[in-house]
């Protein structure tokens, strides 16, 4: 890492720990729930922005964390599952007990 | 009493051909027109809607069971159960709702039922899944060489068996709160009413259960899981 990116580094580690307003990665994640819900209130919804367009690394959890919700809702419904035939002894067993 | 007659045929039945070859709107529609005679049929006792009700709704039924309960066996159980009660109930069912959406609330509360009287929920540790941080409280985390779109790059059929294969490895108590929140739909006062915790531990484990299923998945995201 150069001085420089080093130094970058240490101001920003500065800024987010200890400036009112800025906010560390672990206190970010906290965030990121209600924030791809559309639930976080605008005053913390601003300050996780703030964040976000300071912290590459956080953008790029944030992304993949959209994405991977993104999949999850969509890929995971019943009908995108795969469904093969029941078992018939089960078929059959579900009718002999309504019968029963 | 004597088991109803098997049946293979009915005017009733809707076949998987005729269904995929429509227009969506009218697929919908005729479903639920033939749910709705079937659940009638069913109502008055005729064998033959019964036994295609069963046909038709029971591999959601058993695909739902499975991922909460994670055991097959236990799901087919579970399933069973739930179309007893079904049968039961079937002639208080008014057609507010789709019988597949009615048949799904009652499996769905079936199989949290059996985990709670279970009282089999592991508590396994889902911390070595969650991100991590420095003593800074600054992300660490591993650079990826490649990144791709799984929707481009790989099949949707394989997209879903990866998600479905990477839930079962989440910890009991997460996979359920997630199931019923990000997948059917569930509100966190639903959740909480029907798993017991309150609205608080439901949003925390959502969020965990969040955070560790993206661990799970980087592999699909980095290309690597096809």
């Amino acid at each position: 890492m150069t001085m420089r990116r080093r130094a970058r580094m240490g101001m920003k580690s500065l800024m987010m720990r200890y400036v009112p307003g800025y906010i560390t990665c672990e206190e970010a994640d906290d965030f990121v729930m209600d924030y791809l819900d559309g639930s976080l209130p605008e005053r913390q919804r601003r300050v996780f922005e703030r964040h976000i367009r300071m912290c590459p690394a956080c953008k790029r959890h944030l992304d993949r964390q959209r994405k991977v919700l993104a999949l999850v809702t969509r890929e995971g419904q019943p009908s995108h599952m795969p469904q093969p035939a029941p078992p018939e002894d089960l078929v059959q067993a579900i009718l002999r007990a309504r019968g029963a | 009493m004597s088991a109803p007659e098997p049946c293979r045929s009915g005017e009733t039945v809707l076949t998987q051909s005729a269904e995929s070859e429509a227009p969506e709107g009218v697929r919908d529609a005729d479903a639920a027109a033939a749910d709705a005679r079937l659940a009638e049929g069913a109502g008055r006792g005729d064998p033959e809607a019964c036994e295609l009700l069963v046909r038709r709704h029971l591999p959601a039924m058993l695909a739902t069971a499975r991922r909460i309960l994670g055991d097959p066996a236990a799901a087919e159980d579970c399933a069973q159960e739930a179309f007893i009660k079904a049968f039961k109930a079937i002639g208080d069912f008014e057609g507010r709702s789709q019988l597949g959406t009615w048949l799904h609330r009652i499996v769905v509360n079936e199989a949290l039922s059996r985990l709670r009287r279970a009282k089999t929920a592991r508590e396994d540790s889902i911390e070595e899944l969650l991100p991590h941080y420095n003593e800074y409280g600054f992300r660490v985390e591993p650079m990826w060489q490649t990144e791709i779109d799984p929707d481009e790059a790989i099949d949707r059929g394989r997209i879903s068996e990866i998600i479905h294969e990477k839930m079962t490895e989440l910890p009991e108590g997460y996979r359920i709160v997630l199931t019923l929140r990000d997948i059917e739909g569930l509100s966190t006062a639903e959740v909480a009413g029907l798993t017991g915790l309150s609205e608080m531990n439901v949003k925390t484990r959502l969020h965990r259960a969040r955070a560790a299923l993206k661990t799970l998945l980087e592999p699909l995201l980095r290309g690597e899981a096809a």
